[in-house]
């Protein structure tokens, strides 16, 4: 009991000895404060940002006003989003960056209606949906 | 054969001047997201292991908003994360001249400068004044001007 009581002693003093002069006494290491998000928006995935994207084209009144000549309303296509795969959404979302902020020029225009072209063919695609030429 | 080789090139930046030239203006393409939405995305991407995807993002959101200092700071997180320290004391200083008391900012800084190992005068100036200004952070920023006294001693 004797030698039990000499060895926990021992092995307290040593390990409370090691605490105040190894670990308390030395600094604690710098750190970077790790990156951030502003808070100001809800995306915490790449698949949120590719549906606002997309969202965001669907607001596109020519776009929209072609989907509804093809038989498909934007409400249907915001609805079948949430069930594409990731893979869908992306390559959605990335057609949808092509859309020019402005279109006033003839350039613009030219430019918004090729990418409308592609973004409503790829839209029909997602939903199963054939367009047939008579 | 060998001259027109050595004219193509000449040539084609012609054509395209040409044809800049032609268009009554440069359109320019949507991109759908805002500063900080591009910001968010990055730390998402940087969350994920995805460096490189989550730097372009940080790019595109100073490219949007050149004052947001957020993505500066993440930017700069990126670049000491890859062990380059003066392109990442950049980011912070930069971001600091647009937000002088931006805790993150100043106390990353303070590192970056510590992690050189120098100008520890300044570095312990400003991990003084991230710990004085506080926040949720306040560990992580007591910590390094703990270690930047340490280093000066």
């Amino acid at each position: 009991m004797r030698r039990f009581r000499g060895s926990l002693g021992f092995w307290t003093a040593l390990f409370a000895l090691t605490w105040l002069f190894a670990l308390d006494a030395a600094p604690a290491l710098a750190g970077l404060a790790s990156s951030r998000v502003t808070g100001a928006t809800a995306i915490v995935s790449a698949r949120d940002a590719d549906l606002i994207a997309v969202q965001r084209a669907l607001e596109n009144k020519v776009l929209a006003q072609k989907l509804r000549d093809y038989g498909v309303a934007p409400g249907e296509v915001e609805a079948r989003l949430a069930s594409l795969t990731d893979a869908d959404l992306h390559v959605l979302a990335s057609s949808s960056k092509g859309l020019p902020s402005g279109g006033d020029d003839a350039l613009g225009t030219i430019i918004a209606l090729l990418v409308i072209v592609v973004l409503v063919m790829v839209i029909l695609k997602l939903m199963d949906k054939k367009v047939v030429i008579k | 054969m060998t001259g027109w080789r050595a004219a193509r090139r000449p040539a084609a930046a012609l054509a395209l001047l040409a044809l800049f030239a032609g268009c009554s203006r440069f359109v320019i393409l949507n991109d759908p997201l805002t500063a900080a939405e591009h910001n968010d995305l990055g730390v998402a991407y940087e969350a994920g292991g995805k460096p490189e995807l989550a730097k372009r993002e940080y790019r595109a959101a100073l490219k949007r908003d050149p004052h947001l200092v957020r993505a500066r700071v993440n930017l700069g997180n990126l670049e000491a994360a890859a062990g380059r320290w003066q392109p990442a004391e950049g980011c912070y200083r930069r971001a600091l001249r647009d937000a002088p008391n931006d805790a993150d900012a100043l106390n990353n800084l303070a590192v970056a400068l510590l992690r050189q190992g120098r100008s520890l005068a300044e570095a312990e100036s400003l991990a003084t004044r991230a710990v004085a200004s506080g926040g949720e952070r306040d560990s992580v920023y007591r910590a390094t001007l703990s270690e930047v006294r340490a280093a000066r001693r």
